[in-house]
């Protein structure tokens, strides 16, 4: 590293720490504040749900957030720079989420959470339904596909302090430790030092507030995260469009880039006494070829001990730059330190789909490394336009939320506001992503790592450093505001659907130790499940957000819509269909070795899971027994007869 | 709209909703079809078709396939939001259990 990259480096470490330390101090407060809030209130409706009085401003905001999880600033972003421009049709299905996720079930939703004094969904489930079987077998599937989503938020969090606070010395030396302590610890010292200390800080530090401060600490440090989040995206925009040189250069220098390929060389030095170790993310210059200039980066790092002057079988990635990518060129060279390295008996295996082909990121189905027929074939595209806007219905994070809101007006003006919040999310996105590979070339080794990388280079190459802490936050707040909002609604099912239920006469400062203890339980099991964690973000949150949508999506529909529904439906439209949602992803384990989902004729296993739920629903409900006729007039007032008086 | 602060007619508002439920699905459906049908095409022809095509900067399939559709999607939720979805008066709170 030069002084002025040392310098440059410097800086943003530090301003990064302000940043974060300026903003936890922040969450804290609030927290502080929300739990002074609480008292005189009644317990469990204060803690999870904040009163049901969330304004237009509260409720848009911590949807918005809430939604705008880890998965749209680390997995989305790592999934467009992995992909190119495909990525528009993959999150096609969001240019209606906002109307379609929310509008469809949110009136009705809250109108008969209130009817019922709901707090949770199973609760909502079992008392329109009149039966305890269907609260717990919701609390179940709630409780299992939630928490894989919270382990995916675990993971992105501290990958994100690991990059944010990667050149603060305080930091380091409290890794160098870290290392120390648990290097002979099985399976905990398998996980790198770094990870694990950021994992054990962002953990404690989410759980302790979400535990002192409940639904309304989480509604406000949504607010303040989902601004956070707004401006660092803009702000992003803005330096990688300026330092890319304009949409139109991104464009055309994307068209022209191919895949890299992965593989092993043979590393040779000069004759050296001295050992010598070159880190992972080194890159080297290959011999120039007719029409590309290839390069090599280490995905691993590489040590040359006293004397030795080649290493063999170093694990590479091959990156082949278009000669006419002038601005890729420059920011491939910028990173090279080692001239005097040279790489030879090269060995390298292309994509499945894409290797050599010029145009593949500006199209469909685009590239990937595993898959002959693309990233995204067109029946994929067609399953995620259906798995966005109903998957995203059938959150119970959400429905929570939905439940919240203090009246219609606030629904109304609330949808038009996430429209608009999206548009100016996620399409930005995928443009300040996409100049990212033409920025920041070479990271589709740790393609998870990209935001906050992104955003250190455009702040440092701008000349403003300090502005990389606001702009990493942006991830980290939206990581947050899912985490929070996440461990509130498990500890939620688990106190009020599981303990309030066996323990009726409980008082309210036997529930308040119950739910402190259990949002930290949640958070602690999170924590030790992420310790190695799998690579793709993405995987776990398409996973835990589809299980929930196949478990919730037509059950709670029909549970708000068809009067007829029985509980024996309910009971097996949930087991059904978050049963098949687990066995097309046990499939795709077995046959690709790999958490991965079995896409059966390229469609989403979340679309045959909704059909196999709706048909298994539609089956029993004709023979088994109706719901109690009250019931039936409560929640759906005289639907047989004629229609009353409006 | 109606006076949210009348009697909550549950039948109503239960109808109602039932409307707007199916508005909402036959958006969804026609912005499927655009952005779907456009671009089983567009952008998955793109590859072949030599230089990449460009409007405004961009892939000329995500602005005629996705940017387009997106506008005018929030337009329509707008619309719906501000005209067709109808207030309701709401249930007063009961305490827990």
């Amino acid at each position: 590293m030069t002084g002025t990259e040392f310098i440059l480096a410097s800086s943003a470490g530090n301003a990064a720490l302000i940043s974060f330390a300026l903003y936890m101090v922040v969450v804290f407060v609030l927290a502080g504040l929300a739990n002074r809030e609480q008292s005189g209130k009644s317990f469990l409706n204060e803690y999870f749900l904040g009163s049901r009085n969330l304004g237009m401003w509260a409720f848009a905001f911590t949807y918005a957030a809430t939604s705008a999880s880890g998965g749209s600033f680390m997995g989305f972003p790592s999934l467009i720079y992995t992909h190119g421009w495909v990525m528009a049709l993959w999150i096609g299905g969001y240019i209606i989420v906002p109307l379609v996720a929310i509008g469809l079930i949110a009136k009705r939703l809250n109108q008969v959470a209130r009817k019922s004094g709901s707090i949770t969904v199973p609760e909502l489930l079992r008392k329109r339904l009149g039966s305890d079987t269907v609260g717990t077998v919701a609390t179940v599937l709630l409780v299992f596909f939630q928490f894989f989503f919270l382990l995916a938020q675990f993971k992105a969090g501290a990958k994100i302090m690991t990059t944010l606070l990667g050149d603060v010395a305080v930091y380091q030396s409290a890794v160098a430790l870290v290392d120390q302590f648990t290097a002979p610890i099985p399976w905990v010292g398998a996980a790198e030092a770094d990870y694990l200390l950021c994992l054990l800080v962002f953990a404690v530090s989410v759980v302790a507030y979400t535990a002192w401060g409940g639904f309304r600490a989480v509604v406000w440090t949504d607010m303040m995260q989902g601004v956070i989040m707004g401006l660092g995206v803009v702000i992003l925009l803005g330096l990688a469009l300026t330092q890319v040189g304009g949409l139109g250069k991104a464009t055309e220098e994307l068209s022209r880039q191919v895949p890299p390929r992965d593989g092993n060389a043979t590393l040779i030095r000069p004759e050296s006494v001295e050992p010598m170790t070159l880190a992972k993310g080194v890159w080297l210059e290959l011999p120039t070829e007719s029409k590309r200039q290839p390069f090599i980066r280490l995905t691993q790092p590489v040590t040359f001990q006293a004397g030795q002057s080649a290493v063999t079988n170093v694990s590479v990635m091959e990156v082949r730059t278009s000669l006419q990518n002038e601005r890729e060129l420059k920011a491939i060279r910028a990173q090279i330190t080692e001239s005097d390295i040279n790489a030879t008996a090269l060995s390298v295996k292309g994509y499945d789909y894409g290797d050599d082909k010029p145009g593949v990121y500006v199209s469909a189905p685009g590239p990937k490394d595993s898959s002959a027929t693309g990233f995204l074939p067109i029946m994929l595209a067609v399953s995620f336009f259906c798995f966005w806007p109903f998957a995203g219905a059938a959150q119970p994070s959400y429905m929570a939320r939905q439940m919240a809101f203090k009246d219609i007006p606030t629904l109304r003006h609330s949808i038009i506001f996430v429209a608009l919040y999206f548009s100016l999310i996620y399409f930005p996105l995928i443009i300040i992503f996409t100049c990212g590979r033409v920025l920041l070339p070479g990271w589709e080794m740790d393609a998870d790592r990209v935001m906050p990388e992104m955003a250190t280079f455009l702040t440092s190459e701008a000349g403003v450093p300090w502005l990389a802490g606001l702009l990493v936050a942006a991830p980290f707040a939206a990581v947050m505001s899912s985490v929070d909002s996440f461990l509130l609604l498990v500890s939620g099912s688990v106190v009020r659907d599981v303990y309030h239920r066996k323990n009726p006469t409980a008082s309210e400062a036997q529930m308040k130790k119950v739910t402190y203890w259990t949002t930290v339980g949640v958070g602690a099991l999170a924590m030790l499940a992420m310790l190695n964690p799998p690579q793709f973000l993405q995987d776990l949150i398409v996973f835990g957000s589809g299980g929930l949508g196949a478990s919730f999506l037509m059950p709670v529909i029909l549970t708000l819509y068809w009067p007829k529904l029985t509980p024996r439906a309910t009971v097996a439209g949930m087991l059904s269909g978050g049963g098949t949602m687990a066995l097309f992803y046990l499939i795709g384990y077995l046959l690709n070795g790999k958490f991965s989902a079995y896409e059966l004729f390229s469609l989403h296993p979340f679309i045959w899971s909704v059909l196999v739920s709706a048909l298994v629903m539609m089956a029993v409900a004709r023979g088994s027994k109706p719901v109690d006729a009250d019931l039936v007039e409560k929640y759906f007032g005289n639907v047989g007869g004629k229609p009353e008086s409006e | 709209m109606k006076d949210a602060s009348s009697k909550p007619d549950i039948g109503a508002s239960y109808r109602q909703s039932k409307r707007e439920l199916f508005v909402m699905i036959g958006a969804w459906l026609v912005t499927g079809l655009w952005v779907l049908g456009y671009n089983s095409q567009a952008a998955y022809g793109a590859e072949t078709e030599g230089p990449v095509k460009m409007l405004f900067g961009l892939p000329r399939w995500t602005v005629i396939g996705w940017l387009l559709p997106l506008l005018l999607a929030n337009a329509f939720t707008i619309w719906f939001c501000l005209r067709f979805m109808q207030d309701e008066p709401m249930e007063e709170l009961p305490e827990d259990e």
